[in-house]
């Protein structure tokens, strides 16, 4: 029996899916809001949705493992998505043993104001590897980024030693103690402290990452004064990536008026640190290179023109 | 734009053939109203003419969206955003929040009509609080909410099941 001609009209309307009615270009802005669990839920809903997800492209900007002091807190995994959401995870094992407890804690951070906005509950035997697994199941990205300041940590209680990849993903573990290969440095885009390589004025142009610290016996500072010259002059337009360049010496031993040889600059006292600052005028920006004594550590920072809070 | 030119008022012409009188400087924050009234040299006539044809948008919702421009016309202008608009949907007004409680259908109809219209704070909070509609729920709840058929493969769904047991209470 046919029915009532209203109802039909009724259930057609019902029947239309997001699909149906939202255009691609509103649904990428709808998901362009969601955190990362919810897109994640989201993409569990259908192929469609799955293929929704994966088109907004949400590269992961940036990866940390870190140790965390608290007991209750063992390991937090913290990362930042393409559409700026923060999230941290934090892990907890019990004590005296390696292996990983309970996935302890969720958190999703809204990136500039650092708001806590949202937590859920405990969820049972979650292991570290498995979840960034899942986070890159949903990354775009070819290479991913992991920073971890402490090897041992890394290796024996995230058990990540033997992670090269996962699926089509190249993983680079970035840390002090880690021997990276020159190759795997250049890849680099977000930051990199390293230790165990020497790097010429060729090799320190060719770095793409945002942040690069080396200790002061892996340079030539001549080459580092140039590299300034170079920077200051524009002549750097593969490079314009580095915004912090560290140098890290033994107090004292560095050259500064070597370093700065050449180069225009103005000097400011900041409490304990001392600010130079280098115009760089062809591309019109300031070229700032901040010197720290804390630490028995020189940091030059080079901001970009487009990071004016660094300078401001 | 003239002083004159905020004063006057704007004919716009719904889909369902109903003419609304909106003052110019209220339509300001439609850039397709503004495109079109500087491409066809009327933004500084006293009379603009004919009322303007919004097409695909009925009465009822053109209504809502002339509503929401007189609340927030005199808002200070956002600063253009892309990467670095913000992507938080806790922040969205109680006068929008009430503004917004009307059916899923109205809803995407006026997203519809945010984005011919082009009228982005009208879109980004209307997005917003679709994601705040998805926010929280599991994927079967999702999926009940907004009609999506799950069209996964049995084995698909195991996987995915397998994958994300831990996710799910």
């Amino acid at each position: 029996m046919e029915p009532p001609r209203k109802r039909l009209k009724f259930q057609e309307k019902e029947e239309k899916s997001i699909f149906d009615i939202l255009p691609e270009e509103i649904r990428q802005i709808i998901i362009g809001f969601m955190d990362f669990w919810t897109i994640l839920n989201f993409a569990k809903c259908s192929t469609k949705c799955r293929e929704e997800a994966k088109m907004f492209g949400n590269s992961i900007k940036s990866l940390e493992i870190c140790e965390v002091s608290n007991r209750n807190e063992a390991a937090k995994l913290s990362f930042v998505l393409k559409n700026n959401w923060k999230m941290s995870i934090s892990f907890q094992w019990q004590e005296n043993t390696k292996a990983y407890g309970h996935f302890h804690v969720f958190e999703a951070e809204y990136r500039k104001s650092w708001t806590k906005i949202g937590e859920n509950g405990e969820n049972p035997k979650i292991m570290a590897a498995k979840y960034l697994n899942l986070i890159l199941k949903m990354a775009t990205n070819s290479v991913i980024e992991i920073s971890c300041r402490d090897e041992n940590f890394l290796y024996d209680k995230v058990n990540f030693k033997n992670l090269k990849k996962i699926g089509k993903i190249e993983i680079l573990f970035k840390n002090e103690f880690n021997f990276i290969t020159k190759q795997q440095l250049f890849k680099i885009k977000n930051g990199i402290d390293i230790d165990g390589i020497k790097l010429g004025l060729d090799e320190i142009i060719q770095v793409k990452s945002k942040i690069l610290n080396l200790p002061a016996t892996k340079l030539k500072i001549e080459e580092v004064n140039q590299f300034l010259k170079y920077w200051k002059n524009g002549k750097l337009t593969k490079n314009m990536r580095l915004w912090s360049f560290g140098i890290a010496e033994e107090f004292g031993k560095l050259d500064h008026e070597k370093l700065l040889e050449g180069l225009e600059i103005e000097r400011f006292e900041n409490d304990n640190q001392m600010l130079i600052g280098v115009l760089n005028e062809s591309i019109d920006s300031k070229l700032k290179i901040f010197i720290y004594y804390a630490h028995l550590s020189i940091d030059i920072f080079i901001p970009l023109p487009k990071t004016p809070a660094f300078f401001e | 734009m003239t002083d004159a030119a905020q004063e006057r008022s704007i004919k716009l012409l719904s889909s369902d053939n109903e003419t609304f009188q909106v003052p110019r400087n209220v339509i300001r924050l439609s850039n397709t109203i503004n495109t079109l009234l500087q491409d066809l040299g009327l933004d500084d006539e006293e009379d603009a003419g004919d009322a303007i044809p919004v097409q695909n948008v009925t009465s009822t919702i053109l209504k809502k969206v002339i509503a929401w421009c007189q609340h927030h016309h005199e808002d200070p202008v956002a600063a253009d955003d892309s990467d670095s608009r913000e992507k938080r949907t806790d922040d969205i007004s109680s006068w929008d929040v009430e503004f917004l409680k009307v059916d899923q259908g109205t809803l995407f109809e006026l997203i519809l009509a945010a984005n011919y219209l082009d009228i982005k704070g009208l879109l980004d909070v209307s997005c917003k609080t679709v994601a705040n509609m998805i926010k929280g729920k599991s994927p079967e709840e999702i999926r009940r909410t907004f009609n999506i058929k799950n069209d996964f493969t049995p084995e698909e769904e195991e996987q995915i099941r397998k994958e994300n047991a831990w996710c799910e209470d």
